[in-house]
């Protein structure tokens, strides 16, 4: 039951939903898929006096797009659902990453015939399984508002836990990524058990040159603090991924980019200490899984 | 459409003990066509939002309720003065009966809250949205008090006491126990010393608890409809609460989704809505939230033991000391699972020299509630730690350890040191079970190879004593129970039962029961529970005790009928009732041409009791009471009494592997012997067992009602509340064996609770086997992945 009156509107498209947003920004809240901020307004944790229920505003949608020099990229709607993502020939092939971690996602069709990704990344949680395979996929945030339209990458939308950089007024409306088609991707996670939030997630990025050298590698890591954290990975470019160098030199990025978490997050799920202590492994894993063909889409920790 | 259709199977199945009959409404359920609370819809109902305390101890100096009043749809908002014509909440069993400190408790926070959640009005308005958003506007004036929630906390010399006139915090306790343990101990070849310390869980129902009161002002008569486990019980504590006369109160409990404990009465919101209802003459619905579902509490026991054993594995005392956190004082029975919980030491080992300490401690916790296997899991994780250290100390094998100390198979009947009598059962049967079914060679040698490389791969016992069919003297907690069955002129059986079912089908097992001794498809038969204007006086659900005490009843019902429909057959085919079968649907006697159809026989005792019915009491209705036979309140000559009627028990072996990068404990195995004496439908039991078995993994590796420094729960919902899902759980392998109890009718000993404590105990000692190369223990749960980790790794804690 939730304990606050509110007024509710189903805008028919984003121009209805910037100028019914524009009356009280403040004191309006977004719904995506409502996963999570239905829960919170039950609970009474957030008390807007006005919903705007975005699901019918055409945002949803995956499109590719090729660009002057071949360059594709695709653009994903910000109420793309997980089951959205998993059913995209073009999500398969170019965001091989993305179906990844959407097929990991917890919760079976119930929570992914509902739950958005532009809605994970609005809501800001640490504990996101969307974020850092966002953010590692090089994902730009396409925002509209009253003051037109902006783009950012999509860390740079996220300030702190639960909030995000949008002015009010503003709302997502996709997501635009590069193609990673042929790129090897790897997502782990770990959690307290199956029906727990991610405590860490890695998501993981690497293309091959015919040497088995490695040309590009993105690693970021979630679960940490509210942004999540991109490993620098300068020192492992070039080096043969079949080598025993290989992981150690990974252990050795990944150890660095630690170093400066200062204060981990911690929630009711797991402390600070125990995120830093399993980070590292799961970074690893998502980087060992990237790199070995066996691994089914699917698996984490 | 086929017209070519083969009849019903269920038409002629077999009915009667042991036949494996699919519950009868099992569609109803999985469909949603069942009633369950909820749905019940009464035209003019008010709702009502409860305004709960923010703090875990204060004086209340003032309510404002201007602004709430004033609200959209409100009918009116009520603290505890502005109630009228209610006494003190009575309490479901008082511990003052055993020397404990009474507590008055009322439907509303009266003064003082208590704990985080405590109500302290009810806002009664139009719509359930109209109730919530006043309840806001309610403005409290707290003085907040010193509290503790932690029982070092409330035991501290300079703790505060938490309920007026209370001498201190402790609500009840005492000593348990029989022989010289000192001597014992000074006797030893080894002494050894350990703790458990088990967590705060709920006992989580999908489906929360609900009330719906309607108050019949011409005929003076209140209706409840709610969740109740016990409703003849809620009847009496309800008219005396509201100063009624039973006859004036009226309780159904519809269809049940789940109870695990959480429906037992005692609860105040019971006793606030009847009254409501009175008050207001209006009928009156609240449906708990998820929220305050997790603060109904339990489980939260820990012990401190001492224990004596020889070089050859036996051990010969046994000192424990067991504290409850039981949160605040409250009229529900959970108390009673810390004394519940001792009776069980020492879990069916022959240990001579006992020595228990108990103490049920209130705190600012919100109050517990009975949580499935009732305490009865802390006798379980102490006595299997125990014997796997001894184990460890005299370099025997775990299994072989408790077979030297187990009570012996020709031993029983057996009278424990705390006084239970156990009537029969045979727990080295189990391990041959377990023995024959998995290859403890070669389990052992593929965790030995495992060890090799690093891995952590642990196997665990546990061994679980569950004594049932309580019966508390002096209580309404009680052991026998009564069925009704009739048979209309048609043939139509209908069973009324006094005990209830949680969602667990022991209809369906009744049924069949009944179905066995008239001779009658299953079909020509409904089950009537839950309702006191039509149900024989009865108990309830509490205590795996439907089919022995309600299924008995039943059965003895039957018979009665049963021998009324062969005299009157005998009559219509002019044989002896003695030569008559009834079986099918028919009456058959000994030669092939005599047959009739019992619906005809039934027929004729209504229409035909001058002619054919003279040698009976012309009536298909019969009502029996069946009293299990184990239970004892004389005191033997030590003062014990065994208050607790059928003993089953139960062998697990758990087999898991710790990732040491992360500490997630994956459960590879588990396999489960059990012996629940005659099982009347193996399919329900089973499905018991996998029930019990996930709540006993799903708790001690993850569920928690946890509580912030400042005496905030944590648990709100199912992501603060984590329930295993079916991918943290193992297949079960469930092996039976039969070992009937020669104090029930029918041998049955209960299943309702078996599993939970097996599992847990089974669990704590695999972990703690899997981490025995690294030289480290853990003795509290959960073992969740953190924890785990942490002892692996030591300051990787939070």
């Amino acid at each position: 039951m939730i304990p606050h009156p509110f007024t509710y509107a189903a805008p028919r498209s984003v121009a209805e939903a910037i100028v019914l947003l524009a009356r009280a920004p403040q004191h309006t809240q977004l719904l995506g898929g409502g996963t999570w901020v239905v829960p919170e307004l039950h609970l009474g944790l957030r008390a807007p006096r006005a919903v705007i229920d975005l699901r019918r505003a055409g945002l949803g949608g995956i499109s590719q797009e090729n660009g002057p020099d071949n360059d594709v990229s695709v653009t994903v709607g910000a109420t793309t659902t997980y089951a959205e993502l998993l059913a995209s020939p073009v999500v398969a092939a170019e965001l091989p990453l993305l179906a990844r971690m959407a097929a990991a996602v917890t919760g079976g069709a119930a929570l992914h015939n509902q739950a958005t990704i532009g809605g994970s990344l609005c809501a800001a949680r640490p504990s996101s399984d969307a974020l850092g395979a966002v953010v590692a996929s090089g994902g730009t945030a396409l925002v509209d508002g009253c003051d037109g339209r902006r783009e950012l990458p999509a860390a740079d939308m996220v300030r702190g836990v639960g909030e995000t950089t949008l002015e009010p007024g503003e709302l997502l409306v996709g997501l635009r990524f590069p193609s990673h088609a042929g790129a090897r991707s790897g997502y782990r996670k770990v959690k307290r058990g199956t029906s727990g939030w991610p405590l860490v997630t890695a998501s993981v990025l690497v293309r091959l040159d015919h040497d088995h050298a490695a040309r590009t590698v993105a690693v970021t890591i979630a679960g940490l603090g509210a942004v999540p954290l991109a490993v620098p990975t300068g020192a492992l470019l070039g080096l043969d991924v079949r080598g025993e160098e290989w992981v150690a030199a990974v252990d050795a990025a990944v150890a660095r980019a630690l170093d400066t978490v200062t204060e981990p997050y911690t929630d009711e799920q797991a402390g600070g200490a125990y995120r830093l202590a399993i980070a590292p492994v799961a970074a690893r894993r998502a980087v060992i899984d990237a790199l070995d063909p066996a691994r089914a889409w699917g698996d984490h920790l | 459409m086929s017209t070519d259709i083969a009849p019903a199977p269920s038409a002629r199945q077999q009915t009667g003990i042991g036949a494996r009959i699919p519950r009868h409404d099992a569609a109803d359920y999985v469909t949603g066509r069942i009633e369950y609370f909820d749905d019940t819809v009464v035209p003019g109902t008010l709702h009502v939002a409860l305004v709960r305390s923010p703090h875990p101890r204060a004086s209340i100096r003032g309510i404002d309720t201007g602004r709430a009043a004033a609200a959209a749809g409100v009918v009116a908002v009520l603290g505890a003065g502005d109630l009228l014509g209610v006494g003190e909440i009575p309490h479901n069993v008082d511990p003052a009966g055993i020397g404990g400190q009474h507590t008055k408790v009322t439907a509303l926070a009266d003064g003082e809250v208590f704990h985080v959640g405590h109500a302290v009005a009810a806002v009664v308005a139009q719509t359930s949205g109209d109730a919530e958003a006043a309840a806001a506007l309610v403005d409290v004036d707290y003085e907040v008090l010193p509290y503790a929630l932690s029982v070092a906390d409330a035991v501290a010399p300079n703790a505060p006491v938490l309920v007026p006139g209370w001498r201190d915090n402790v609500i009840a306790g005492g000593t348990m126990g029989d022989g010289d343990v000192d001597a014992a101990l000074a006797a030893a070849d080894h002494v050894i010393t350990g703790s458990v310390s088990l967590h705060r869980a709920a006992p989580c129902p999908l489906e929360t608890r609900g009330y719906l009161a309607q108050w019949d002002r011409r005929a003076r008569r209140l209706t409840f409809r709610g969740t109740a486990q016990n409703p003849h019980q809620l009847r009496w504590h309800l008219a005396t609460a509201l100063g009624l006369g039973e006859q004036q109160v009226h309780v159904v409990a519809p269809r049940s989704g789940g109870s695990f404990g959480a429906k037992m009465h005692g609860q105040p919101e019971e006793v606030l809505f009847a009254a409501l209802a009175r008050q207001l003459e209006r009928p009156v619905k609240w449906v708990e939230h998820r929220r305050d579902a997790f603060a109904v509490g339990g489980r939260e026991l820990a012990a401190h033991y001492t224990a004596s054993c020889r070089s050859d594995g036996v051990v010969t005392g046994l000192r424990v000391a067991v504290d409850g956190n039981l949160g605040s004082p409250s009229a529900a029975p959970g108390w009673g699972m810390v004394m519940v919980g001792c009776l069980t030491i020492p879990n069916g080992y022959a240990i001579p020299a006992v020595d228990i300490t108990w103490r049920a401690v209130t705190t600012s916790k919100a109050p517990w509630n009975g949580v499935r296997s009732y305490g009865k899991e802390i006798a379980h994780t102490v006595l299997e730690r125990l014997m796997d250290q001894v184990a460890a100390r005299t370099e025997l094998a775990p299994e072989e350890v408790r077979r030297r100390n187990w009570v012996h198979p020709g031993a029983f009947p057996h009278r424990t040191p705390t006084g239970l009598d156990l009537d029969s059962g045979d727990y080295q049967g189990l391990l041959r079970l377990v023995a024959g079914h998995v290859d403890l060679d070669v389990l052992r040698a593929e965790q030995h190879a495992a060890r090799a490389q690093g891995r952590l791969v642990g196997l665990g016992w546990g061994f679980e004593l569950v004594p049932e069919s309580v019966d508390l003297p002096g209580s309404f907690v009680g052991g026998m129970d009564s069925s009704t069955v009739r048979m209309d002129a048609n043939g139509h059986v209908t069973v009324l039962t006094g005990v209830t079912s949680p969602g667990s089908g022991n209809d369906t097992g009744i049924a069949q029961l009944v179905a066995g001794e008239l001779g009658v498809p299953i079909t020509d038969l409904d089950v009537v529970q839950g309702d006191t204007d039509r149900c024989p006086y009865g108990f309830g659900n509490l205590s795996s005790r439907s089919i022995v005490a309600g299924g008995s009843a039943a059965v003895l019902a039957a018979r009665v009928l049963a021998e009324r429909l062969r005299i009157v057959a005998a009559a219509m085919l002019h044989t002896e009732p003695s030569d008559i079968r009834l079986v099918d649907g028919m009456a058959f006697g000994p030669a092939p041409e005599q047959a009739v159809p019992i619906a005809a026989v039934a027929h004729a005792v209504y229409t035909l009791a001058f002619i054919l019915a003279l040698g009976i009491e012309p009536s298909l209705e019969s009502t029996q009471t069946y009293r299990p036979g184990g239970i004892r309140h004389l005191p033997d000559d030590k003062g014990r009494i065994n208050p607790l009627g059928t003993y089953s028990n139960a062998l697990a072996l758990a087999v898991v592997e710790i990732d040491p990068e992360t500490g997630a404990v994956d459960v590879r195995r588990f396999v489960l012997a059990h012996d629940c004496g005659t099982q009347v439908n193996p399919t329900l039991v089973e499905a018991q067992l996998h029930g019990g078995v996930a709540m006993g993994l799903s708790t001690v590796l993850s569920e928690e009602a946890a509580y912030t420094m400042d005496g905030q729960p944590v648990a709100a919902g199912f992501k603060t509340y984590l329930l295993a899902r079916s991918p943290d759980l193992p297949r079960v392998e469930l092996l039976h064996q039969c070992t009937p109890s020669p104090v029930t009718l029918l041998g049955t000993k209960g299943a309702g609770e078996s599993g939970v404590g097996a599992a847990m105990a089974a669990t704590l000692n695999a972990v703690n086997d899997a981490l025995s190369p690294r030289g480290v223990e853990i003795d509290s749960t959960p073992l969740t992945p953190e924890r785990v980790f942490t002892a692996l790794v030591p300051g990787a804690g939070r």
